[in-house]
């Protein structure tokens, strides 16, 4: 039972670190790309707003 | 509480009712303006690797040097975001547009020699014009591709000055209100 437990402990952890670690490698790497993605990111959704903000539905008219 | 009814105003008066949907014209606009966005990484990749080491070493920076000044630009001064937002879009869609097309411009030019250039124009052409010339389309390549980038930036930055740099009313009240509150001890 012991032993189950400490193996499944084990894989759990191996897997983990491993996911975290690639995660970071990758963040580490690219991190440069990834804040110039965040920018174009978000001024594509100020844009968006602006257009929202500007929208008027011509359907919608109140008699 | 009362409330009156009248007859036969359904037609007239209709209830209000407000949907979250969207129409298609804002769909359609939507998925334009993410398109648009798209199309220029794309683009930006794709004239970053034609160009090499310069790519590598010069329009990846400059670029993203223009894309994240545009986005804290649009952040800090959100009266101008619009035109903000309009401006570094445009900009670099030209300043890629143009690298991308100059590139086939001088491939297309450089080889014509000053003896084919004498011959069409039907005088005497000294061997070193022609090299000159295609030095001349390489420093305009470089000055342009260096220029618009900085150009860009510099123009952001007056943006800060016009929008922080002045005494703004807030100030100026305060100011007053301090004169006023903190007379001159005798």
């Amino acid at each position: 039972m012991l032993e189950s437990i400490k193996s499944f402990l084990h894989t759990f952890s191996v897997y983990h670190i491993n996911a975290f670690y690639s995660i970071a490698y990758f963040l580490k790497n690219n991190y440069f790309f990834i804040i110039v993605l965040i920018a174009i990111g978000y001024m594509v959704f100020e844009e968006l707003r602006v257009d929202n903000y500007n929208y008027t539905n011509d359907e919608r008219r109140i008699i | 509480m009362n409330r009156y009814h009248y007859r036969n105003d359904d037609s007239l008066r209709p209830d209000l009712i407000y949907t979250q949907t969207m129409t298609t014209h804002q769909i359609v606009s939507t998925a334009k303006k993410i398109f648009f966005y798209v199309f220029e990484l794309v683009l930006w990749m794709v004239v970053s690797k034609l160009y090499l080491n310069f790519g590598k070493k010069w329009i990846i920076p400059s670029v993203s040097a223009m894309w994240i000044m545009g986005a804290v630009t649009t952040f800090l001064i959100k009266d101008e975001r619009e035109g903000t937002i309009r401006e570094t879009k445009w900009s670099i869609l030209g300043y890629l547009a143009f690298l991308f097309l100059y590139r086939i411009v001088i491939q297309l030019v450089a080889p014509i020699s000053s003896e084919q250039m004498g011959a069409a124009l039907n005088i005497t052409i000294p061997a070193v014009s022609g090299m000159a010339a295609s030095g001349m389309l390489q420093n305009i390549l470089l000055i342009v591709s260096v220029m618009t980038p900085i150009g860009f930036l510099i123009w952001c930055a007056q943006k800060y000055k016009n929008y922080y740099g002045k005494y703004t009313k807030q100030e100026a009240f305060k100011r007053i209100k301090g004169t006023r509150e903190n007379p001159r001890r005798f």
